[in-house]
């Protein structure tokens, strides 16, 4: 890690502002300084994350020695510069600024959405002149239809393109445009179309005004009535700070944070780092719907029907404590993605102390034992401690095999981001170039997806000066030794980890290899693998270690009383649900399992469930799963429910509690703890911070995750260069690398075994949209989805005779049971192969040995009119 | 113009064109070379190094036509010596500003003086490309520029290895497509690149990041006729016309209530009152009337009045009086013009050429375009001259580029003259002038 604290000197200069010196890095922008320095200087075009713009006119400085003000955001800190942010000069142009913004805006604030947030409303009260000088009439336009998500009052636009270069730059859509002339100028899109990105929200909170609003959000609420909860966004592992912001115990929207200022205006924060995605953003209004489980359920012959507490506990703990009874490998819990650290942690000290069992685990989105535990071996690999994902601290930047963009979209933008503001070398080696991230790299690679682990031990030769036989592999050799630092970041759960047992070791050597200075970042969809694995929701893995520890074996003792589990690993997950399949276990105990609802391989589920007596479920939605289930015990929510997960980037968030979960509705670590408490258990935990203080003792010497309080701001951030080419993309060129067909390069074993007449292989991911159930009950934003999608070769798609926009469906077995995808075309993706989101297209898979073993052939056909 | 010493002056740019434009076949490459053209580019190509090209062109002190008056080789001395990509020429030919029609008869009838000096100006700054950007409705310019263009590419005077140097030149014509705001040089870049004719932030200033972030030199048509005529008559020939700091020929362009409008090349040095009652310029004012107003650089400038007949119309003249040289369009108003529809009249176009980048210029000049209208039509409100000139003030200098102080250039200077014929639009509900020419509502 040397390298990256060589940070370049950077020269100090006195920059003097009304009469008092200030001290300011040389060449940083003088508005980023002035405001990082709390001197207040009204801005509306200039944003930290954007490229300057200089419009709007707004932060004009009056500058020693030259009778003409400029805008602070487009000056640069350079020594003996004297500047006043207070002068006459300086009022009077902030005067005039904001009577000329005004002349064709409408007074609309009662019925603006924007009121008490509004930018305009503000500086208006602050640097206005009070009064109105025009009577003439102002300018209006028609309302177009838009966006199903973000709603257009063109006559509010003071035209600070804030959203035209957000779409340009980070959102890499080039959807939105300034049309018309002088102050007939307005925002739109190519025939009114929709913005269509997924990171489009944004614009709605970098609007200065009211001119972009959520459309979810309109006229719900104001600003000022709400209750603002600052969380963490669960649907990814990105792990985004958000806020959400509620009304009576609803939500009514999400946004990244957002604070109020002491005079009662509420201002979003202006930082890159939170943008979020639009899942995020309009994807958690589910915790409104009406069809939450609020009452304990047990069985009752063939149908569910609602128990007391006590009833429910009581049979609860009545199943595990007979399965328990009958033997360690007779009770299971399967932990799910979207739980908190002290919630694993307390199902973790059941599993093991009370139950007295290793069956515990979370991996239920990998499909086979082996994908499961390479999935651990690379999470236990993996640094705790990268500092905030700032992927532009590292040189290089290689990502193998992870669907950034379409599973953890906010993760990928950060490496896009710094791809693009060239600090980092980006190089992408995938099965498939997504032509999003791809289009930042260096050199993007693509591979047949069996055979992207012959690629990283190819690579791994030529960095040892063996004899690769390709020269791109030698050239990324010496791109990767003359590297300071770098950073691999490989998607584990793509095609449910069946890369895993090629990828994971290749990958790890790589990074033993490459050394100290370089990083492993394994991603996951899931939310929180990395607190399920620390806090001991792993069947090999304690709190803060091995299975096998000794140290941590005896610390747990003295916390917990009895240790009574084995040192011998539990099964991981799929080998859980094979065992439960066979009628093997007696009582399962589901926590959180949304992943298995539309788990690819629902027969194995369905089997597993009918053939466990016992069948516990801890969850906030009915489904399929609670209908089959014994007992079925109401949950909460992240914002109903306190505690902390562990980010991506081993960064411990935390999760703040605003809100009552609804009617009998519990917080799950209560149900968990009381669970425990009958059955037998001697410690109580009080509460969340109890446990907390615990699980970090537990797992603070394996893992040093930093604390973070994230509602505490930090300063103002730089504003990025950015290439300013043609349009908005980097100059330079990615270099494109097709490793297919390359007989030099094989290892001998393919996954993507040949494909049968008229099938494809399917390279499967999660996708954050519709990641889980939940997506169907947040009903706001269910319907304005995009569709899911399906990538095919343009080869391919001609001999099948689909085309783009197409509809296809995928049936028989192998097949997708959701609604007919629309068919994408990917000239990247090698011949015979396909992509998709498993949960969007609702991929139905066999879980026998040879199906679980490569990529689920699928045979494709053009959906007939009508069919859904 | 004998107070200048040149009363032997034989136009040089315009040659045999003389008043109106006329219209007919462009001087060929031949006759042009037969009167010593492109001797100028034989010269430099095969004699003198880039450097010294440009310390000609700054002895010579061409000022820059265009309207600011910068000195060219002091404009062209900027561009980075050491070469690490491409250089780029671009020639504003966009002329738009109105009563400014001086490029368009050089590009119509003499192409070869423009191409020549664009040539040298490539050499000298080492661009292997130029473009030249013409006024769309230009479409007799274009036609002339691209076909005399088409003839150095046949005579080996374009292309690579002009006249078997090791020096390359490609020269393209770009039209433009009906924006004033593209006249505007970083617009005009943001032009040629494909996108939106905003201008741009500077810095960083063309010379360093110009056209596709290269470094670029911008130059006026005229300029680099200037260019053409000093290397093929010499720099002290050059010097010899005009005054010290602003030598060599110039158009005037006169229009307006003048007997005979019309394009005039006269010594930078010449007063107003010789170019506008000289039989051989403009010839006095139409039908007797009595001069009351001009505009002396294009409409963009603040006017200059009747006592003010003696400006010399030289770079440094006109500052004198609180107005600039600018592009030497002069836009005549006698007696019988209402100085408040005449600033209508321009607010107008300014109103509708703004670009919309930024706000004092978008909004300024639309409100100023609705409170004159209202004036005009005596619906004025008292105070609203005031609230005028204080508009003016808050877009003067403000703006990121110079089209919103244009925009003030009919006011600033015609309302403290004329605040009495301001007032009686107000006062007595109508415009008190007999004459009507257009409604601009």
């Amino acid at each position: 890690m040397e390298s990256k604290t060589l940070e370049p000197v950077v020269e100090m200069v006195t920059v003097t502002v009304n009469g008092v010196e200030h001290h300011y890095p040389k060449g940083k922008n003088l508005l980023a300084a002035l405001l990082g320095d709390d001197i207040p200087v009204p801005h509306y075009c200039w944003h930290p994350k954007l490229t300057v713009a200089g419009n709007c006119r707004l932060c004009m400085v009056e500058m020693e020695g030259n009778p003409r003000p400029g805008i602070s955001c487009n000056m640069t800190c350079t020594d003996g510069l004297k500047i006043k942010t207070e002068s006459d000069l300086v009022t009077s142009c902030r005067e005039g600024m904001m009577e000329f913004l005004l002349v064709n805006h409408p007074l609309d604030c009662p019925i603006c959405d924007r009121g008490g947030e509004c930018m305009l409303q503000r500086y208006s009260m602050d640097y206005g002149i009070g009064t109105a000088r025009v009577v003439d009439e102002r300018r209006r336009f028609e309302k177009p239809q838009f966006d199903p998500l973000i709603d257009i009052e063109r006559n509010r636009c003071i035209l600070c393109t804030r959203c035209v270069r957000f779409m340009d730059e980070v959102g890499d859509e080039h959807s939105l445009a300034i049309y018309g002339r002088g102050n007939r100028n307005y925002i739109g899109t190519f025939g009114d179309g929709p913005v269509a990105n997924i990171f489009s929200g944004n614009i709605i909170d970098i609007c200065p005004v009211g001119c972009l609003t959520s459309k979810p959000y309109r006229f719900k609420a104001r600003a000022w009535e709400l209750q603002q909860v600052v969380s963490t966004c669960m649907l990814c592992s990105a792990g985004c700070e958000t806020t959400t912001w509620l009304r009576d115990g609803k939500i009514m929207r999400t946004t990244p944070p957002g604070r109020r200022e002491p005079d009662g205006h509420f201002t979003i924060d202006e930082d890159t780092e939170k943008f979020i995605c639009n899942e995020g953003r309009f994807g958690n209004y589910f915790a409104n719907h009406e069809d939450r489980l609020t009452t304990a359920l047990r069985r009752r012959d063939e149908s569910m029907v609602v128990s007391t507490w006590d009833d429910a506990l009581d049979a609860a703990t009545g199943a595990l404590r007979e399965a328990a009874d009958q033997g360690p490998d007779k009770v299971a819990i399967l932990a799910g993605p979207r739980a908190t650290n002290e919630e694993y942690y307390l199902l973790s000290r059941m599993a093991r102390s009370t139950l007295g069992t290793n069956q515990i685990d979370w991996r239920t989105a990998f499909i086979s034992d082996a994908a499961a535990q390479m999935a651990g071996a690379a999470l236990n690999a993996s640094d705790g401690d990268l500092d905030k994902l700032d992927v532009g601290e590292y040189d290089v930047t290689l990502v193998v095999n992870a669907a950034l963009r379409d599973s953890t979209p906010v993760i990928g933008l950060r490496v896009k981001e710094a791809a693009r503001c060239g600090k980092t070398k980006l190089i992408v080696l995938d099965s498939a170039l997504d032509g999003w991230l791809s289009d930042q790299a260096e050199i993007a690679a693509v591979e047949r997806p069996g055979e992207l682990g012959a690629v990283v031990r190819g690579l791994l030769d030529a960095l040892r000066g063996g004899g690769a036989a390709v020269s791109e592999l030698r050239e990324l050799a010496q791109i990767f030794k003359a590297a300071s630092s770098g950073l691999i970041i490989l998607g584990l759960d793509t095609a449910g980890g069946v890369f895993n047992a090629e990828l994971v070791p290749a990958v790890l050597d790589l990074a033993r290899e490459l050394g100290e200075a370089w990083d492993f970042l394994p991603v996951v969809q899931a939310r929180n693998a990395k607190g399920a694995m620390a806090c001991g929701a792993q069947s090999d893995r304690l709190p803060g270690g091995s299975i096998r520890g000794e140290t941590e074996r005896n610390r747990l003792a003295e916390f917990w009383g009895t240790l009574d589990a084995s040192s011998e690993p539990g099964p991981t997950a799929p080998s859980i649900l094979r065992a439960a399949a066979r009628g093997e276990i007696t009582t399962l105990l589901l926590h959180r399992c949304d992943d298995l609802i539309y788990h690819p391989q629902r027969e194995l589920i369905e089997k597993a469930i009918e053939a466990t007596p016992n069948v516990i479920v801890i969850d906030v939605f009915p489904s399929w799963i609670t209908q089959a289930a014994t007992v079925v015990l109401p949950g909460a929510f992240p914002f109903e429910t306190e505690g902390s997960i562990v980010g991506a980037d081993g960064e411990m968030l935390s999760l703040v509690r605003g809100n009552q979960p609804p009617g009998d509705a519990q917080e799950d670590w209560r149900i968990i703890q009381t669970l425990d408490e009958r059955l037998g258990s001697a410690t109580t935990y009080r509460s969340v911070g109890e446990i907390f203080s615990e699980l970090l003792v537990s797992i603070a010497p394996a893992r040093p995750f930093r604390l973070v309080d994230l509602r505490l701001e930090g300063p103002g951030r730089e504003s990025p260069q950015r290439p300013q080419s043609v349009f908005g993309k980097a100059e330079r060129p990615t270099f494109k690398v097709r490793f297919t067909d390359r007989p030099e390069l094989k290892a001998g074993t393919s996954l993507a075994r040949p494909v049968g007449e008229g099938k494809l292989a399917l390279v499967w991911f999660y996708a954050i949209q519709g990641a889980d159930h939940l997506g169907a009950y947040s009903t706001e934003f269910a319907e304005l989805r995009p569709e899911a999608s399906i990538q095919l070769n343009p080869e391919d798609a001609r001999d099948l005779g689909v085309g783009k926009g197409d509809r296809v469906n995928i049936q028989g077995a192998p097949g997708a049971v959701g609604p007919p995808p629309v068919v994408c075309l990917n000239e990247t993706l090698p011949r015979g192969i396909a992509r998709a989101g498993a949960n969007a297209i609702r991929l139905r898979m066999g879980s026998g040995d040879a199906d679980v073993a490569g990529l689920p052939q699928i045979a494709i056909a053009r959906a007939t009119g009508g069919e859904a | 113009m004998s107070e200048n010493g040149n009363s032997t002056f034989e136009p040089a740019l315009s040659e045999g064109m003389v008043g109106v434009i006329r219209c007919g076949g462009s001087e060929k490459l031949a006759d042009y070379r037969a009167k010593g053209g492109y001797e100028g580019v034989k010269r430099v190509l095969e004699e003198l190094p880039p450097a010294e090209v440009i310390e000609q062109v700054k002895e010579a002190c061409i000022r820059g036509r265009g309207g600011a008056g910068f000195p060219a080789g002091v404009k062209w001395g900027f561009i980075p010596k050491e070469k690490k990509g491409p250089h780029y020429v671009c020639v504003n030919a966009d002329e738009s500003e109105p009563g400014t029609f001086g490029n368009r008869p050089i590009m119509e009838q003499r192409p070869h003086l423009l191409l020549e000096g664009t040539i040298i100006c490539a050499y000298a700054v080492q661009a292997e490309t130029a473009y030249i950007y013409i006024r769309g409705e230009y479409y007799d310019c274009i036609a002339q520029v691209q076909a005399a263009i088409d003839e150095l590419y046949a005579a080996g005077l374009l292309g690579k290895r002009i006249l078997n140097t090791d020096f390359s030149l490609d020269i393209h014509v770009h039209s433009g497509a009906g924006a004033y705001i593209c006249g505007e040089e970083t617009a005009l870049l943001e032009s040629i690149e494909g996108k939106r004719g905003y201008p741009r932030l500077r810095p960083p200033f063309p010379a360093i990041e110009g056209l596709y972030r290269r470094p670029t030199v911008i130059n006026n048509v005229e300029t680099l006729a200037c260019v053409s005529l000093v290397f093929q008559k010499g720099v002290e020939w050059f010097k010899s016309i005009g005054t010290e700091k602003s030598p060599g020929p110039k158009v005037y362009s006169i229009s307006g209530c003048v007997r005979k409008p019309g394009n005039y090349e006269a010594p930078l040095g010449v007063t107003l009152r010789d170019l506008l009652y000289e039989e051989k310029f403009g010839g006095g004012i139409r039908d007797g009337n009595k001069f009351k107003a001009c505009t002396p650089g294009g409409t963009s400038v603040p006017m200059l009045f009747e006592d003010e007949l003696g400006c010399v119309m030289d770079y440094e003249g006109p500052r004198e009086y609180g107005t600039f040289l600018g592009s030497t369009g002069i836009v005549v108003m006698d007696e019988t013009i209402c100085m408040t529809w005449a600033a209508l009249n321009l607010m107008h176009f300014y109103w509708d050429e703004s670009c919309g980048q930024c706000t004092p210029c978008r909004e300024g000049t639309g409100w100023m375009y609705k409170i004159l209208t209202r004036l005009e039509r005596g619906q004025g409100e008292p105070g609203e001259i005031e609230l005028l000139e204080n508009i003016c003030k808050n877009i003067a200098g403000r703006s990121i580029c110079a089209l919103g102080e244009f925009a003030t250039g009919s006011l600033v200077r015609t309302i403290p003259r004329f605040r009495e014929e301001f007032q009686a639009h107000i006062d007595g509900k109508c415009c008190p002038f007999e004459k009507k020419y257009t409604e601009f509502a």
